[in-house]
């Protein structure tokens, strides 16, 4: 019935990839437990640039949960120049296990550390 | 060799006809990681079932064992599979950065529309010399519809009809018309797209159109056929809605407007779907005219 090598390997990748999407995504149902989502921030000071008299300061934002969060507002906040400023992101949709990219914005650099505060989120 | 080949790419242009709008809609994009897994899984599998019925039903490459169609139906599931991949990856929606569970749900989702495509382009648009047994086959009927009995052509409704809703299912479109809809409005709504599908299938003379003749099965009488497949219609609009969580935690009023919305837009995929494969009692004389 199957007279070529392709007809072969249509069928074998087939396979694989029907067993693989459906497999991985019952093994994730099984294993869900629910967790509520659970934003992490991970500053990047160091990559922090200037650009049009700000400072910026990268940031990548992950959810070690298992559930989604929706319009998640992040802020930061340092001293500039002996003053308290503060600088608000929000994100649309953080997936569980995958990255955000961000970025903060200040006057000019911060003088010491730089905290981030989850504002909150929205169930989905 | 070069005849599986042609169907891949056949197969894998189809996919992308039908599965296109879906690939650029966010809300499909976000649906991937805001629904619970098991939801996907069942999303699929109705897909699956979609899929094995309208080849068997289709007729393309006959006289299969069941086996030869299972195993057709994955090969369909499974074009689908990584076309959908490629093209998330080549749209920029899954990357490196992706968590696994965000690409896989993507994938998943977005491989629904794109198997209904590759499905109905080895059914529908093969070249008819492709094949010299399906020549007579091609065009708007499948076969001469003499095989598809009532329940067939019900079938057949669902699949079109899931194929049209879910292009609208994800979108938060239906459940703003069907919260803001009065209950008289969603009255006219249902007579109208009864009629409209009544005079789709039985008086606009499409190619695959029926006459008014009544066959032997209760099913076969256009009132009844059309009322069947508005139903069939109005469970496919519901399932997807529940899919999609927009029945979580709405009022009833609510469902039902969102039901009676949504199956608007399905209903017409059932009538093209019944169009698609004719048959039903002797064709009228406009057939062909």
């Amino acid at each position: 019935m199957r007279q070529n090598w392709l007809e072969w390997v249509v069928l074998a990748v087939s396979t694989a990839a029907v067993v693989g999407l459906v497999g991985f995504l019952l093994v994730d149902g099984v294993m869900d437990q629910g967790r509520a989502p659970e934003p992490r921030v991970e500053l990047q000071t160091d990559e922090a640039y200037e650009a049009d008299g700000a400072w910026l300061v990268p940031a990548t934002v992950t959810n070690d949960g298992d559930e989604a969060a929706e319009a998640i507002t992040l802020r930061a906040a340092a001293t500039v120049d002996g003053a308290e400023e503060e600088s608000e992101v929000d994100i649309d949709f953080l997936p569980p296990g995958t990255d955000v990219d961000v970025t903060f914005g200040f006057g000019a650099a911060p003088d010491g550390e730089v905290t981030v505060t989850i504002v909150g989120f929205r169930l989905p | 060799m070069s005849e599986t080949l042609r169907g891949l790419i056949r197969g894998s242009a189809g996919g992308l006809l039908v599965g296109l709008p879906l690939l650029y809609t966010l809300e499909m994009w976000a649906h991937s990681f805001l629904l619970p897994s098991w939801k996907i899984v069942v999303l699929v599998g109705v897909a699956f079932v979609v899929v094995v019925g309208y080849s068997a039903i289709s007729g393309f490459r006959r006289e299969r064992s069941l086996t030869q169609l299972l195993v057709d139906s994955l090969e369909t599931m499974g074009i689908a599979a990584v076309v959908s991949a490629i093209a998330l990856l080549l749209l920029g929606r899954i990357g490196l950065e992706t968590g696994i569970r965000d690409a896989v749900g993507k994938i998943a989702l977005e491989m629904i529309p794109v198997a209904f495509g590759v499905s109905l382009a080895g059914a529908q648009l093969a070249s008819p010399d492709d094949d010299p047994e399906d020549a007579q086959n091609q065009g708007s009927t499948v076969g001469d519809g003499a095989g598809v009995g009532a329940f067939g052509r019900l079938f057949i409704a669902a699949g079109g009809a899931l194929l049209f809703a879910l292009n609208i299912a994800p979108t938060e479109e239906p459940m703003i018309l069907g919260i803001e809809a009065e209950w008289w409005l969603l009255l006219l709504v249902i007579p109208a797209s009864l009629a409209i599908t009544f005079a789709l299938v039985f008086y606009a003379s499409f190619r695959g159109g029926r006459s008014l003749e009544v066959g032997d099965s209760p099913l076969d009488h256009p009132y009844t056929e059309t009322l069947a497949a508005y139903t069939v219609s109005l469970l496919v609009s519901l399932l997807l809605l529940w899919a999609f969580g927009r029945t979580d935690g709405a009022p009833w009023s609510a469902i039902i407007g969102q039901t009676v919305m949504l199956a608007v837009v399905a209903s017409f995929g059932a009538a093209a779907g019944r169009l698609l494969v004719g048959g039903g009692p002797p064709q009228g004389p406009q057939e062909g005219s």
